[in-house]
């Protein structure tokens, strides 16, 4: 199996199995335009993905490598959060940042399976709350102003009339 | 403009000043500064529902992405595989246009609702009340009350919360054999009781049932499901439909009388927009649109006092119309082999025709179309083969999914505020009642 | 600015980080349109720059979340009321547009450049240049499709699916630029020079295909779904537009001429070659350098000019080659004009026609010997088939079509020509095919061997089948049959029931089963023979001194009758007896009748100078036997004694005249009542095994009328089946259809006259199978 050589933000070298590499349609894509060599001395910068976040997406790759190919979107298919494999749960056992550091970088990697799952435990961490409680959680401020924030109550007093 | 520029100006320094002061966060991305089609992809596993009440209320950045009328529409449109709304170039839709958050919103919940039927709702079929198919149901006061009448001749004016309150808590369906309606009139007619209409429906306070004793009665809800007055129709009445003060009754001979409380047991007025007996009537905007035996769609403008347009042909084949549903997105007509035609709610032009319920192989028989529900985002319809389609309302119509009453015919179905009732020719009632509105 | 959210920690992207962005991508992006080698490294730092540009900016110039009081308490209280017709430019919408527009704009000035250098090339300088820039530009926008992929992702995507035209993944667009800016103008030049090139190939000169396969590609690669940017599969209207159609009009010029000129100077085998070498060549060129889809279009326009406009010529060749027994050029003219739909009829109707002139006149040729021999009546026949079967094989590619006209020629002609013509009678065909095959299965001294036996049988049954009077020949064989096997005459069991089941496959059981029984018939005799003997021998009863075998015959199976009067002399009357007793111990119930006319013995005469051995039938036995007792009877004493009738004691005594075995005063033919005959006490021959036993004249005669008689009784019987059969399921029945449902049902057994159907129908009616119908014209129900 030929290698790829990945070099992350802060300049980590990591030498990955071209196939594995493959996961990531963006380097997929290029090399398929670039053409691939035998033996490739050419490392491949990735300045969006530090070497913390580039390990743990090599490490996910290498888990999925593989799995069949997703199936395509469906707009009708019931989007479940509840079917996420406990490799995975355990795998995005991981502080905020770090969670979505890797959504970032599946995103730019164009990985849709991580994407996937790392939205889906997002999705999960939001589920149920009210918007403090979501405030909370992510730490977002409310920048509603005091007439916007009134209105909210208002509004909602009359949902809950209904 | 120049306090516009200040304040701009103002709201930069922040943000500069913010920056430096959140340098941790700049380097520890979160929630709030993901890309757009990041968040989409997140809320895409969250139930629109939820996005609107709860995310968006999050902070002015999910509010804004969340109030964005274009991504509602996208979602829409790649949800259902037809055409949206079934009849193009409306004017109702240029004056004013869909609220495509809202329709969204409608039908997911529809489908949760109902792909989920045994989680969310309670099933309750009640019998040996009417001792006949029971052919009449009416939902009112957002869907508290309801009303039936039968062939045995009598009607019943039910609770639907003690109605829910005997079902079992267990999931699957509650046979209800003891049940008492809030009150039952045996005699109500002297002939089939084959349709009602309220007042109003939100807020009824009379009742109006057709019956083939060539009479529509009012019943008063108030003063304990009276019978107030009976008009004398001097043909069997096979439908009826109210607007305003008035009551119109549709009859097995082609005419159609209109009659009105306060002027007494006769007709205001009489109109003759077919030539064969009138099977449904409904109303919309004022305009009162019959359906008949002899294969036509006539309407009649109240303001006007005249026929606004009849012969109409209805494109049935051998069939004949039997339901039919006017509502701003389309007029809908459900005939006696499972076709459901689609006409322009505003021309009243033919658009096109599906069949609901294709043949049945291999004895090459027909399902008919016993009533149809619409609402701007859905449709429901219902077959003389017991089952009940729920479908988006949209060109063609796309189903989502069939739930199966436990009769063998269904002879008509409300929907209300999330209460479904149908009447089936086993001389019962079948409510489902969602679980959360009536615990 | 928009995005002034305490909620945003970054920066949003201003104008001039766009500005540097786009600098550094687009002189990345010119690297790769200069087909500069280029770095991973790179190539990842321009994705990056298209991805950062896309999930930086923010609502770039959209002003809606403007922090206008109202507009926002509004948004908050969002309740869906609208501005009319007002798209708003909303929160959620992603970023791109920017990008796109300049990458759009970018490859546009890219392109009216590259034109530049082109516009004023001609002939194979334009084909030179379009192909090598079009080759690099498609790989160069591939790159920059991956390099754009973000792009294309989400916001491309999302614009797609909002339905937003002349929005198109990077590629797309590419392609689109290339269609609009290059292809617009250079298409005509282009286009003509690739038909110049092809016009050239055409003309024998060796061309670079690769200059003509790189435009092809390239028209059938701008081909673009613009409605449906998302469809699968190829739109191929450009190259449909501007090539297909007038290179098909370039094509069907050149071979127009082409043709017309060499048909005027060569004779129209030569052409046949050429055309087909033509359209070999042609099918070629689609397959190295024009689209597949081309095949079609460009066969039928060669079809067209070079084999349909000529087809008259061709018709009028395709006799001569048939007088001339061409056929390999007949086979090439096939080839060539079943290319043509409906082409085939005329040459099918020409062969039929020729294939049943040949064939009437072999018969003819024959003259009178056909009429008598069979063998050559029948071996005729097969010549004619076996040449034009073969043509029919191997230059008509065996098609369906002529084998069908072969079919209905041999037909016609067996049916009918100068034979049966002469013996006014349809019916003589079978009668000589019968014949033919009592000639091949009979014990004769020209007995072919088995394997050679069996081809030739084999040969019988195709002219079998175009026979249409079965019945006819089954008559004629079954009576030849019959006496083949009582007489013993049959050269081989194999043989035999080799042809009956030959029969059997080509008719059915039905019409063979009578001949199986007859075989079955003889087999059994031959065990009751045996065990005959053995009774005898182990009886008790005197011994008789008479060698005698019998064969029982089932009666219905054969087609024998039964003799007229007869006493049986008393010589044999014991042998009769005692075999009657055994049969009737074996098979009680069985009557027994005696075809005396069939059988024969043999007498020694003591008589004579010579012992002779007479080969006798049992007439003439009974006749010859009455000589112990007496050297002179007269004819009337014999009718008394043997019991024969007057006549036809006169005919076997003719017979025994003749043999020079009696004599008589009076002249043979007009022997009387009291005629004397005596014994010729002089009788000599130079055999001693003599064969006396001739069949008599008004024998055969009556046997051949009888069969004809037996055939129309026959087939009366067949066809009222039919028609109860027929009847039976479908209740009514229109006249006319009846008779068609008849005609085929029969159609494998004979071909059944219309009027001698009609008569069926009304026989059935008077025997009340079926009705008229009332009230309604020709139509016939069933009565049940």
């Amino acid at each position: 199996m030929p290698n790829i050589k990945l070099q992350s933000s802060d300049n980590e070298v990591f030498v990955v199995d071209v196939e594995i590499a493959k996961c990531s349609v963006t380097i997929k894509t290029m090399l398929e335009d670039l053409g691939m060599e035998e033996d490739e001395e050419e490392v491949v910068p990735l300045p969006n993905v530090n070497s913390a976040i580039l390990k743990k997406v090599i490490q996910w790759a290498t888990y999925h490598k593989d799995d069949p190919p997703l199936p395509e979107d469906d707009e009708n298919k019931e989007k479940r959060t509840d079917d996420i494999s406990s490799w995975d749960a355990d795998f995005l056992k991981v502080d905020q940042g770090t969670l979505f550091e890797l959504i970032l970088a599946a995103n730019y990697l164009d990985i849709k399976g991580l994407l996937d799952v790392t939205c889906k435990t997002v999705a999960n961490m939001i589920k149920g709350k009210t918007p403090e409680e979501i405030r909370k959680t992510f730490n977002i401020k409310n920048d509603f102003t005091a007439a916007e924030e009134d209105q909210v109550r208002k509004e909602n007093e009359w949902c809950e009339e209904k | 403009m120049c306090e516009l520029l200040q304040s701009v100006k103002e709201q930069i320094t922040e943000i500069e000043n913010e920056i430096t002061a959140n340098k941790y966060q700049l380097d520890e991305p979160n929630l709030i500064d993901m890309p757009v089609e990041i968040f989409l992809q997140i809320c895409s596993f969250l139930d629109a529902y939820f996005l609107k009440n709860t995310l968006s209320k999050v902070c002015l950045r999910f509010c804004d992405i969340l109030a964005d009328d274009q991504l509602w529409k996208h979602w829409v449109q790649n949800k259902i595989k037809g055409k949206f709304p079934p009849v193009g170039d409306l004017k109702k839709w240029n004056v004013d246009p869909a609220d495509w958050q809202d329709l969204y919103i409608a039908m997911e919940v529809e489908k949760k609702t109902w792909c989920n039927v045994e989680e969310t709702m309670k099933h309750m079929v009640v019998k040996d009340v009417h001792f006949a198919s029971v052919d009449a149901v009416l939902l009112v006061n957002n869907g508290e009350l309801c009303i039936s009448g039968g062939r045995d001749r009598g009607m019943a004016l039910w609770n639907v919360s003690d109605i829910s309150a005997k079902s079992e808590t267990n999931d699957g369906v509650t046979s209800l054999t003891d049940t008492k309606p809030k009150h039952l009139r045996h005699d109500a007619h002297a002939g089939w009781v084959w349709d009602l209409a309220a007042d109003v429906v939100n807020s009824a306070s009379k009742v109006y049932s057709a019956s083939w004793d060539n009479t529509v009665k009012a019943w008063d809800l108030a003063t304990g499901f009276q019978c107030i007055q009976t008009f004398q129709c001097g043909m069997a009445a096979l439908s009826v439909v109210t607007v305003g003060s008035e009551t119109l009754a549709g009859l097995y001979s082609k005419n159609i009388l209109s009659f009105d409380l306060r002027s007494g047991s006769g007709p205001i007025y009489v109109y003759t927009p077919h030539k064969g007996p009138v099977l449904g009537l409904d109303e919309y905007d004022n305009l009162i649109a019959s359906i008949s035996e002899d294969k036509t769609l006539a309407v009649w403008d109240r303001r006007a006092g005249k026929i606004l347009m009849q012969d109409i042909k209805i494109p049935t084949g051998k069939a004949y119309p039997v339901c039919l549903s006017w509502g701003p997105a389309a007029l809908y007509i459900g005939d006696s082999k499972g076709a459901l035609h689609l006409f322009n709610p505003e021309t009243l032009k033919f658009v096109h025709s599906v069949l609901a319920w294709p043949q049945n192989q291999p004895n090459n028989t027909y399902c008919k179309v016993t009533a149809c529900h619409q609402s701007e985002s859905n449709l429901i319809l219902c077959s003389d083969k017991g089952e009940i389609k729920f479908m988006y309302n949209c060109y063609p119509p796309q189903e989502f999914t069939t739930v199966t009453s436990t009769t063998s015919e269904v002879t008509q179905l409300q929907y209300l505020n999330g209460v479904l009732v149908i009447g089936t020719c086993d001389s019962a009632l079948e409510f489902w009642v969602p679980k959360d509105k009536f615990p | 600015m928009s995005t002034s959210n305490a909620n945003r920690p970054q920066v949003p992207l201003r104008q001039k980080d766009f500005d540097q962005i786009w600098g550094d991508l687009q002189e990345g992006i010119e690297q790769v349109y200069k087909k500069q080698y280029m770095v991973k490294r790179r190539y990842i730092d321009l994705y990056t720059h298209v991805y950062n540009y896309c999930t930086s900016v923010h609502h770039h110039s959209a002003g809606s979340s403007s922090r206008v009081p109202q507009n926002n308490i509004g948004r908050v209280s969002y309740t869906g009321k609208k501005q009319t017709g007002q798209v708003q430019q909303g929160g959620a919408q992603l970023v791109g547009l920017e990008l796109y527009k300049r990458l759009k704009e970018f490859l546009r000035i890219y392109l009216i450049n590259l034109l530049q250098n082109g516009a004023d090339l001609m002939g194979e300088d334009v084909l030179a240049f379009y192909t090598k820039q079009w080759e690099e530009y498609q790989f160069s926008s591939r790159v920059l499709n991956g390099v754009c992929s973000y792009l294309n992702r989400h916001w491309v995507k999302r614009e797609c699916e909002e339905g937003r035209k002349g929005i198109f993944e990077i590629y797309q667009l590419a392609l689109v630029t290339w269609r609009d800016n290059l292809f617009q103008c250079l298409n005509k030049q282009v286009t003509n020079a690739v038909l110049k090139l092809i016009e050239r190939e055409r003309n024998g000169e060796t061309i670079n295909t690769r200059l003509v396969s790189g435009v092809i590609n390239c028209y059938v690669a701008l081909g673009l779904n613009e409605e449906d940017p998302s469809a699968r599969g190829q739109n191929l209207a450009i190259y449909k537009d501007t090539f297909e159609a007038v290179f098909l009009e370039d094509t069907e010029r050149f071979y127009t001429r082409e043709s017309t000129d060499f048909l005027r100077s060569n004779p129209v085998t030569e052409y046949m070659i050429k055309a087909e070498q033509r359209l070999q060549e042609e099918q070629r060129r689609v397959q190295v350098y024009l689209h597949e889809t081309t095949t079609e279009r460009l066969a039928k326009t060669c079809d067209r000019v070079l084999i349909e406009k000529h087809l008259d010529i061709f018709h009028a060749e395709f006799q001569k080659l048939l007088d001339g027994d061409k056929n390999s050029d007949l086979g090439r003219m096939y080839s060539l004009v079943a290319r043509i739909p409906d082409g085939l009829c005329e040459l099918r109707r020409l062969l039929e026609h020729h294939i049943h002139a040949q064939g009437l006149h072999a018969l003819d040729k024959c003259g009178d010997t056909a009429h008598t021999d069979p063998k050559v009546y029948v071996s005729t026949i097969l010549e004619v088939h076996k040449k034009y079967n073969a043509l029919v094989l191997v230059a008509f590619n065996n098609d369906s079509g002529f084998v069908a006209a072969l079919d209905k020629a041999c037909g016609r002609f067996i049916n009918s020509n100068a034979v049966t013509k002469a013996a006014n009678s349809s019916s003589k065909s079978p009668e000589l095919l019968a014949k033919y095959c009592d000639l091949l299965l009979k014990k004769s001294s020209k007995n072919p061997e088995e394997a050679e036996l069996e081809d030739t049988l084999n040969q019988v049954m195709v002219v079998f089948k175009y026979i249409e009077d079965k019945d006819v020949f089954q008559k004629f064989y079954s009576k030849m049959l019959a006496k083949r096997l009582v007489q013993h005459m049959s050269a081989s069991d194999d043989a035999e029931a080799s042809m009956i089941s030959k029969l059997k496959q080509a008719c059915g059981f039905e019409y063979t089963s009578k001949l199986q029984r007859m075989f079955q018939d003889i087999g059994v005799s031959k065990d009751l023979n045996e065990n005959f003997r053995k009774h005898m021998a182990n009886s008790s009863e005197q011994p008789l001194h008479i060698d005698f075998s019998i064969q029982v015959l089932s009666s219905g199976s054969w087609p024998f009758q039964q003799s007229t009067s007869f006493q049986l002399p008393t010589e044999l009357e014991r042998s009769v007896h005692r075999f009657t007793t055994f049969y009737s111990s074996q098979h009680s119930g069985r009557k027994l009748n005696w075809l005396y006319n069939m059988s024969k013995g043999e007498l020694l005469t003591n008589c004579f100078k010579n012992r002779y051995t007479l080969q006798a039938s049992t007439f003439q036995m009974a006749v010859l036997l009455q000589y112990n007792d007496n050297t002179s009877w007269t004819v009337r004493q014999l009718e008394q004694h043997t019991g024969i009738k007057g006549d036809f004691l006169i005919q076997v005594l003719q017979i025994l005249l003749k043999a020079k075995l009696l004599v008589c005063q009076e002249d043979e033919a007009e022997l009387g009542e009291n005629s004397v005959v005596d014994l010729y006490s002089g009788y000599k021959n130079k055999k001693l095994r003599v064969n006396i036993n001739i069949p008599l004249k008004t024998e055969l005669k009556v046997e051949q009328e009888a069969t004809h008689k037996h055939i129309e009784e026959d087939r009366k019987m067949l066809i009222q089946a039919a028609i109860v059969r027929i009847m039976k399921t479908r209740k009514t029945l229109k006249h006319q259809h009846l008779v068609v449902e008849v005609l085929n049902q029969l159609s494998s057994r004979f071909k059944p006259r219309v009027p001698v159907i009609k008569k069926c129908i009304d026989i059935l009616i008077e025997k009340e199978y079926l009705e008229r119908t009332e009230g309604e014209k020709d139509t016939y129900s069933y009565l049940a």
